[in-house]
């Protein structure tokens, strides 16, 4: 190894400092927000300027190459093949993810309580939330397969009978039912932390499922699969995006994004859905921006708000998370309203012949491959080094001492995970996807917009909104970690 | 009032050495890089190490329970 040059430096650290730090997360509510953040912490670097230059340069150069090859040639068309596929592959894969959903219960309740000494919180946060989107978006949707609440409510089914719905579901519902359970999903992930104690996980689930059996002995399984089960209904909507697509017994290929091209505009239901599932990962990245934090400085300073929040704090309850549920919340709300903005003059800019409502629909999926490439670029590195505690769990999954296949002493290799990787593997996806959402969307201006010209004219606000939301993205990246709570201090 | 956190930067494959002083005892911690210091008050303590991986590292005060980040360490790749 090379010795570099050596770089001194001092550094001196003050009680009142650390005092006041923090005292001031105390302040905003007495449970430690970062007691269990060894789980899940990232060492990423900030995208460079010159790459973040880069980047939304060629996004934007690229935006109009589409559109120029669109106004010479119109949409591409696909390659159609397909081969055969044998039974056995779904109900391995079913076998598979029943152990796996068995093994999570039982270690989340009778396993090590610690966070990493037990093999449910990494499984599911990591592997399963994180690893099954990045394999739904970039080969194909296995949960239709894999989901054990489908599979467990099957076979109790058919030992019942197969008794008939108890009644029809209410169309005026739509997909409501998964748009507020994947809210408060998301509020267990992102603001609760609700799932890093396996004795919280635990009922979390049971509770979930719960939920998904009523829905689907009330109103069939298809139906509340479609409508209310949030995970079936996101790793669908990530895998229109993937190169393949299996149904009837059969496995096809095609061009991925190109499943995002649908026959039908989304309903208003699942426009707030897919609006919510994107806002939900960038939220993520959000809070951990030095923007955030000074943001919350900035509340925790203003006369206005000082008052009430620290009234809030004194009773006991924690102001961060409060503030964070509230961002929760707003921040899709914000979207929704500029998304439905947009919508509204690419709607009047194609011709007006279509509501804009209607067109918020029809355009709702191409903004998917944004969110899978900014999904990828935020959880690459901890997919790569967090996944890597599966060694030793697989060992002891239990966290109860055992060495099942010699594993148990791994520990992660940070050096696996090169910055400069991560660096241009994030810019390269996301400059890819937002190709990807500008060519879906040129292609639904042509099926729904009378002629070519006015579906071109109609692609000017959709095209602003996504050079927009993919700078978002690369800002997001550019911007330091820093941890969500410190300072804050009254 | 703390100011915003420092970020010290480096270069990979750089030595890095960092004095400490504190006026209380404490235990800082960096992560990633896995290194522990204990201050008294008043003895200025040398953190050295060599930067061989890349990354974004924080150091944390630990506060009963609670960790505080005091210092970041951005190790950049050559």
């Amino acid at each position: 190894m090379t010795v570099g040059p050596v770089t001194m430096s001092r550094f001196s650290v003050s009680a009142m400092t650390v005092l006041a730090l923090g005292l001031g997360l105390a302040a905003f509510g007495p449970a430690s927000d970062a007691a269990a953040h060894a789980f899940g912490k990232r060492y990423d670097l900030p995208l460079p300027l010159w790459l973040w230059v880069a980047g939304a340069g060629a996004a934007v150069a690229l935006s109009f190459v589409v559109s120029a090859v669109f106004l010479k040639h119109g949409g591409a068309r696909g390659p159609e093949v397909s081969v055969r596929l044998s039974p056995w592959a779904g109900r391995a894969v079913r076998a598979v993810s029943l152990f796996l959903f068995f093994l999570v219960l039982a270690a989340c309740f009778f396993g090590n309580p610690e966070t990493l000494d037990n093999f449910a919180p990494t499984f599911v946060w990591v592997i399963w939330w994180v690893g099954f989107a990045f394999i739904a978006a970039l080969f194909g949707n296995i949960w239709d397969a894999a989901n054990p609440w489908a599979a467990l409510f099957g076979y109790a089914h058919a030992w019942a009978g197969r008794p008939a719905p108890r009644m029809a579901y209410p169309g005026g519902l739509g997909h409501w039912p998964a748009v507020a359970l994947f809210i408060t999903f998301a509020w267990m992930e992102l603001v609760a932390d609700a799932g890093e104690d396996p004795r919280a996980l635990g009922p979390l689930i049971l509770v979930y499922s719960a939920i998904t059996w009523t829905g689907m002995a009330v109103f069939g399984r298809d139906v509340w699969l479609r409508h209310g089960e949030v995970f079936h209904n996101v790793f669908w909507l990530l895998a229109r995006f993937a190169p393949f697509e299996g149904s009837d017994g059969r496995l096809r290929l095609r061009l991925p994004s190109t499943g995002l091209v649908t026959e039908q505009p989304a309903s208003l239901s699942q426009t707030v859905f897919i609006l919510v599932l994107l806002t939900s990962v960038t939220f993520d990245g959000i809070l951990e921006t030095p923007a955030w934090r000074d943001w919350l400085v900035w509340l925790n300073e203003t006369r206005l708000l000082h008052g009430p929040l620290e009234e809030i704090g004194s009773r006991g309850i924690n102001v961060l998370r409060v503030v964070k549920s509230f961002a929760l919340v707003a921040l899709p709300a914000v979207i929704v309203l500029v998304y439905g903005l947009f919508a509204w003059l690419t709607a009047r800019a194609g011709g007006g012949g279509v509501s804009g409502l209607r067109a918020a629909g029809w355009f709702a999926f191409s903004l998917v491959p944004i969110a899978i490439a900014y999904h990828l670029s935020h959880y690459y590195s901890y997919l790569m080094i967090a996944g890597q505690n599966m060694a030793p769990l697989l060992s002891d999954p239990f966290g109860f001492g055992w060495d099942l296949f010699g594993t148990a002493a791994i520990r992660p290799d940070f050096t696996l995970v090169k910055a400069k990787t991560v660096w241009f593997l994030s810019v390269t996806a996301i400059v890819a996807g937002h190709v990807a959402a500008v060519y879906l969307a040129h292609e639904t201006a042509l099926k729904i917009f009378p002629g070519r010209r006015r579906a071109l004219i109609s692609q000017i606000p959709m095209m602003i909104l996504m050079i927009g939301y993919t700078m978002i993205s690369l800002w997001v990246l550019s911007q330091p970690i820093v941890s969500s709570g410190a300072g804050m201090n009254m | 009032m703390p100011k915003a956190l420092e970020t010290l930067k480096v270069t990979e494959g750089d030595r890095v050495e960092i004095v400490f002083t504190s006026d209380a005892a404490m235990e800082l911690h960096l992560h990633g890089i896995d290194k522990t210091v204990r201050l008294t008050p008043g003895a200025p303590v040398t953190l050295a190490f060599t930067a061989n991986h890349a990354g974004r590292f924080p150091m944390e005060s630990h506060v009963g329970k609670r960790h505080v980040s005091v210092l970041y360490i951005e190790v950049h790749p050559q």
